[in-house]
């Protein structure tokens, strides 16, 4: 069922035009393949659920800002990680924020990595070589225990 | 006896046989009755003749054996014997055929059967033909001649054997008989005995009552010499005896020695040695006689032991040394044994510790004060019980169930306990014997304990009466010297005064020595001295109560009553008298009346409210003129009204009431009274119980108290205003801190999204568009760069010094070398790359700080050491610390620029830089970080630096 890592679409959630095209040349300069699809608010990331619920299949990644217009990152990542499925989905925050009270909410939330973005881009692309790297791992670990799951 | 019937029997046989067999021979041989009469006459002559010889022999053997003799007549005789017989049979054979020969003829005529023998010879020998008959009845009468000695000299030899066998058996049942009495008394019960070899030094034979000594099997006994057995202070004692009795100097030894037993105990003997010799005069064997004299020994020491214990009370050392001692007695007698007394309290449940030096600390601290009860362990039981408790084995007996580990921890396995019982059977504790091998009572051990307890019981009995003595005594003479009335003791003989007390010296102004000096009747005016000298001798037991006239020293008279009543008083004759100086009283009496209209114009005058009211009903009996301005009322209406008339709430009058009979004064009492026209005023009293007008009455000052009670209640007022707006101010600023945070928290978040695209394009514009630029653009590009990223450092750096204010302190004690440790691993790479030499020397320390404020604080000043010391040639920083009486001072020291001491105060503000930021690149907010936190703390920082020396910053933080 589960299509190959790099068809695999990941969900980037972010408001900031300007971090979002910085992302997005980020991974380009990663040669990261996989489609992207971009959510713009809270309300639009929470949006996905009922698709994923149907079908659809399930972003490899969630790169989730905390601080997002209509319903803030905090919440989507809650209803991410209380929904009964699709909470297996890996979240990694991606913030401007070094608030240390931001970072104890999103991992008490189960958020399954915390990223500051940096303000220099040089170690932007690091951290987008580091999102690459931690998903690959996690998804290797996921993907093989969903195989598991499934033959008997 | 019965020997000699079979002898008699068998001879009476053989003769029988002899007699009947030869008879029928000769019958038929012999034709002739003369010759026939002729040859039986001959045979009977030998028959008597060989029987006499038998006679004889037999006799004499008898005759040997009475004598004791074991021998047997010798081979030798028995052979002469035969051989006289065989001569004799040859003399008959030969006269006979010689008397044949003379009348061979005439023989035949006269009878004997000629023909007859001739053919039963021929037909014997198988030969027909007869030539010479005459000497076949030769060979006959000699064959049957040689047969009669044969059986004789049989028969002879046969009771001679039959002599010897029966001798032998004698003899064996008399050693057999020797040798059970040998056994018999080498197994008595009662003493060891042992057969030793002096070779070996093994036993050979050893008895069960010495097995069981020792407490080995007979087996393992033989596998020991008698060395291994015996007590290492002993061996040498017994060696010496030993050799001395194989040098031959003696033949046997005694002396009293130790042997230890298989269960590891000591036990006392006697033992007597002798050495049995062999012929040359070398010991063969060792017999030794062993006896047990423990039992004997222990109660020896005992006795010695009972003695000390007795000395040691004598000279009245304390208990607890008296009963170590006895303690001590039993561990040295029983060995292996631990003796401990635990003594039961007064309120007779519980056991406390007496002597118990020998046990373990933990032991006694939980055996102490321990209640007794059935199943509390040997002790708590038989005190419980009254009587005594031996536990063989601690691991299995149900008494011990609950003390089980603490004994196993302890090392105990078995514990006898006897208790302690005074002359009226009162248990007083118990005496207890403790083993770390499992045992059981032994025969001797019951009188021991016993005795143990008794001598316990004497010392416990003998301290306590002694201590109650000693008590009574002392309570005697508290109540003799503090006795608030003069007292004092004289000798009814000799009328000196022997004792006085205090107050007796200081009535009558005499020094101790100068009363003791006096004679009683010299307290006496002159016309009273005759009559007490008088009275004394009447004075018997009783007490007397006598008034008097006493003279004080500075000769002023008072009048006395004395008491008095018979003493023995240090084994004197003596009578003792409280006198009651009654002088004050008589002047009282009088001074009575003035005294009185002296305190009313007291009451009067009173410059505050006095009142007194009878206690019986409450009804006011006198106010002064204070009180009827207070109350607002003429003193002739309100005398008889009752007070709680004047109450707010008379109910508190009750309680105020209860409180005075409770505690007699009462001072400074805050109550809600009114004026008589009903207007309410504080009162402060203070009310005391007296006499008054002939009965109990309450004095009560007032003190009208209304006007601070309003100021107090303005300034409580006042207070909940003030803490109103504290609150609200609290409040206040709490949302102020909340928005503080937002702003801070968008700060941090939105502020710094710009600044990433800025970088991100510049960026970008390098990598892009990198042709279509000259230096100048990239220049210009890289600043921009530069400036965005020292922004971004500037908003870090901004909101940790805001998030220090906004942070909430967790005061904790923090292990400072481990943060240190942390702090100083954090820049580890970055020291390592510089070649900073880091000198940390940090003792063990905890300070009182909060953890992330101390680390943030630590960081920037190892930052700022780091920073400035990046030209030196070898940079080096050092940090360390120095207690004070109440903090601990931190410094850390770098050989760095330094700087002028005259701005000091100006590095630790925020935003301050000493250096150009093209030099020394940072922010201005390091510094102001450590100062904020250690101000957050109740820590101080401060810096001691010259400029290009390098500078020290120090931190001083609550212990």
């Amino acid at each position: 069922m589960k299509p190959d890592l790099s068809s695999q679409p990941i969900l980037l959630v972010e408001d900031n035009p300007v971090d979002l095209d910085l992302t997005l040349r980020a991974f380009a300069k990663r040669k990261l393949t996989n489609p992207l699809h971009v959510a713009r608010d809270g309300a639009e990331a929470l949006s996905w659920i009922p698709h994923w619920e149907s079908g659809e299949p399930w972003p490899a990644l969630i790169l989730l800002d905390l601080k997002l217009p209509k319903v803030d990152g905090l919440e989507v990542l809650r209803q991410l990680k209380a929904h009964p499925t699709l909470r297996a989905i890996p979240v990694v925050v991606l913030t401007t924020s070094s608030e240390d009270v931001d970072m104890q909410k999103a991992y008490l939330l189960g958020a399954n990595s915390y990223i500051v973005k940096p303000v220099d881009f040089d170690k932007f692309i690091e951290v987008a070589a580091q999102v690459e790297l931690y998903w690959r791992v996690l998804n290797k670990s996921f993907r093989s225990s969903a195989d598991g799951e499934k033959s008997p | 006896m019965r020997n000699r019937l079979k002898i008699v029997l068998a001879y009476a046989a053989f003769a029988a046989l002899w007699i009947f067999g030869s008879d029928r021979l000769l019958t038929l041989a012999v034709q002739d009755p003369l010759l026939l009469g002729w040859i039986g006459t001959l045979k009977g002559f030998v028959f008597v003749a060989v029987t006499s010889l038998l006679l004889h022999l037999l006799l004499r053997t008898w005759a040997r054996t009475e004598a004791a003799a074991p021998s047997f007549p010798p081979a030798r005789g028995l052979v002469g014997m035969l051989l006289v017989l065989l001569l004799i049979v040859f003399l008959i054979g030969f006269s006979i055929v010689h008397l044949y020969n003379l009348q061979l003829r005439q023989a035949a005529n006269a009878g004997l059967n000629v023909d007859q023998i001739a053919a039963w010879m021929a037909e014997w020998r198988g030969d027909t033909e007869v030539r010479v008959p005459l000497k076949y009845l030769v060979f006959w009468v000699s064959a049957v001649a040689v047969a009669m000695v044969a059986a004789v000299a049989g028969a002879a030899l046969f009771l001679g054997w039959q002599q010897q066998r029966v001798h032998r058996q004698k003899l064996i049942a008399q050693s057999t008989e020797s040798d059970r009495l040998l056994k018999l008394f080498f197994d008595l019960p009662f003493v060891g005995m042992a057969i030793t070899s002096p070779v070996t030094k093994h036993w050979l034979h050893v008895n069960d009552r010495l097995c069981e000594m020792l407490g080995y099997t007979r087996e393992e006994l033989m596998e020991l010499t008698w060395a291994e057995l015996t007590h290492p202070d002993d061996i040498a004692a017994d060696i010496a005896h030993f050799e001395r009795a194989l040098r031959r100097e003696s033949d046997s030894y005694q002396m009293v020695k130790r042997f230890l037993r298989k269960d590891g105990a000591t036990i006392y003997a006697t033992i007597d040695v002798k050495a049995v010799r062999s012929t040359s005069g070398a010991v063969e064997l060792f017999v030794a006689t062993i006896e047990d004299i423990s039992a004997r020994h222990q109660m020896e020491m005992m006795q010695r032991g009972n003695a000390l214990v007795l000395e040691a009370l004598v000279r009245n050392e304390p208990l607890d040394a008296v009963l170590a001692s006895l303690t001590n007695l039993v561990g040295s007698v029983l060995p292996g044994a631990i003796g401990s007394v635990l003594l039961l309290d007064a309120d007779g449940k519980h056991l406390r510790r007496g002597a118990v030096a020998g046990l373990p600390e933990f032991f006694n601290q939980a055996v102490d004060g321990v209640e007794i009860g059935e199943g509390v362990g040997s002790c708590g039981t038989a005190a419980f019980r009254g009587e005594r408790v031996v536990v063989a084995d601690i691991a299995t007996d149900p008494l011990w169930e609950n003390y089980r580990d603490l004994a196993a921890q302890a090392n105990l396995r078995a514990c006898w306990s006897e208790p302690i019982l005074s002359s009226d059977s009162r248990v007083l504790g118990t005496f207890a014997v403790y083993f770390s091998e499992p045992r059981d009572l032994g025969a001797n051990d019951d009188k021991l304990l016993r005795i143990a307890a008794n001598l316990a019981a004497l010392a416990i009995h003998s301290k306590r009466s002694e201590q109650t003595l000693r008590e009574s005594e002392a309570r005697f003479r508290l109540l003799f010297e503090r006795n608030p009335a003069p007292m004092l003791v004289y000798e009814r003989a000799s009328l000196k005064l022997l004792a006085v007390n205090e107050a007796f010296m200081n009535q009558y102004g005499y020094s101790r020595e100068e009363a003791l000096a006096l004679l009683l009747p010299d307290l006496y005016p002159e016309p009273e001295k005759a009559a007490i000298v008088a009275l004394i001798p009447q004075l018997h037991g009783h007490v007397f109560v006598g008034e008097w006239h006493h003279l004080r020293k500075d000769g002023t008279l008072i009048n006395i009553v004395a008491y008095s009543h018979d003493i023995n008083f240090e084994g004197r004759d003596a009578r003792i008298a409280v006198l009651h100086d009654i002088t004050e009283r008589k002047l009282a009496e009088d001074a009575l009346r003035v005294s009185e209209l002296r305190y009313r114009t007291l009451l009067e005058t009173a410059p505050f409210p006095v009142v007194i009211t009878r206690l019986r009903d409450g009804i006011l009996r006198y106010g002064n003129r204070r009180a009827e301005a207070q109350f607002g009322i003429k003193r002739e209406q309100g005398i008889g009204q009752p007070a709680s008339d004047f109450y707010l709430d008379p109910t508190e009058r009750d309680r105020f009431l209860a409180r005075l009979l409770r505690e007699t004064t009462v001072t400074d009492e805050e109550l809600h009274l009114r004026a008589a026209d009903g207007a309410p005023f504080w009162a402060q009293l203070s009310a005391a119980i007296i006499e008054f007008e002939g009965e109990s009455a309450i004095f009560s000052s007032i003190n009208d108290i209304s006007a601070r009670k309003q100021a107090e209640d303005e300034v409580r007022q006042l207070n909940v205003v003030l803490e109103q707006r504290v609150t609200e101010r609290t409040a206040q600023l709490q949302a102020v801190n909340k928005e503080l945070e937002t702003f801070a928290y968008s700060v941090s978040h939105d502020l710094k999204a710009p600044l990433r695209g800025i970088d991100g394009y510049s960026q970008l514009l390098l990598e892009t568009h990198a042709a279509e630029l000259d230096e100048e653009g990239r220049t210009f590009l890289a600043n921009i760069r530069h400036g965005a990223r020292q922004m971004a450092r500037l908003i870090e750096d901004l909101l940790a010094y805001s998030r220090i204010e906004r942070r909430v302190l967790q005061t904790d004690q923090v292990d400072l070398p481990r943060l240190l440790q942390t702090t100083i691993a954090e820049r580890a790479e970055e020291i390592a790359a510089r070649g900073v030499t880091m000198k940390v020397d940090i003792p063990p320390q905890a300070v009182t700080a909060d953890r992330d404020g101390l680390a943030m604080a630590l960081r920037n000043l190892l930052d700022n050491a780091l920073k400035f010391t990046r030209d030196a040639l070898h940079p080096a920083i050092e940090i360390g610390i120095r207690r004070e009486a109440h903090s601990c001072i931190l410094w850390v020291r770098d050989n760095g620029i330094g700087f002028d001491m005259k701005f000091h105060e100006r590095i630790f503000e925020i935003f301050q830089r000493l250096q150009l930021v093209e030099d020394f690149p940072g922010t201005g907010i390091g510094l102001a970080i450590v100062r904020r936190a250690l101000q957050r703390m109740g820590g101080r920082v401060w810096a001691e630096s010259t400029p290009g020396q390098g500078a020290t910053f120090y931190l001083e933080l609550p212990i």
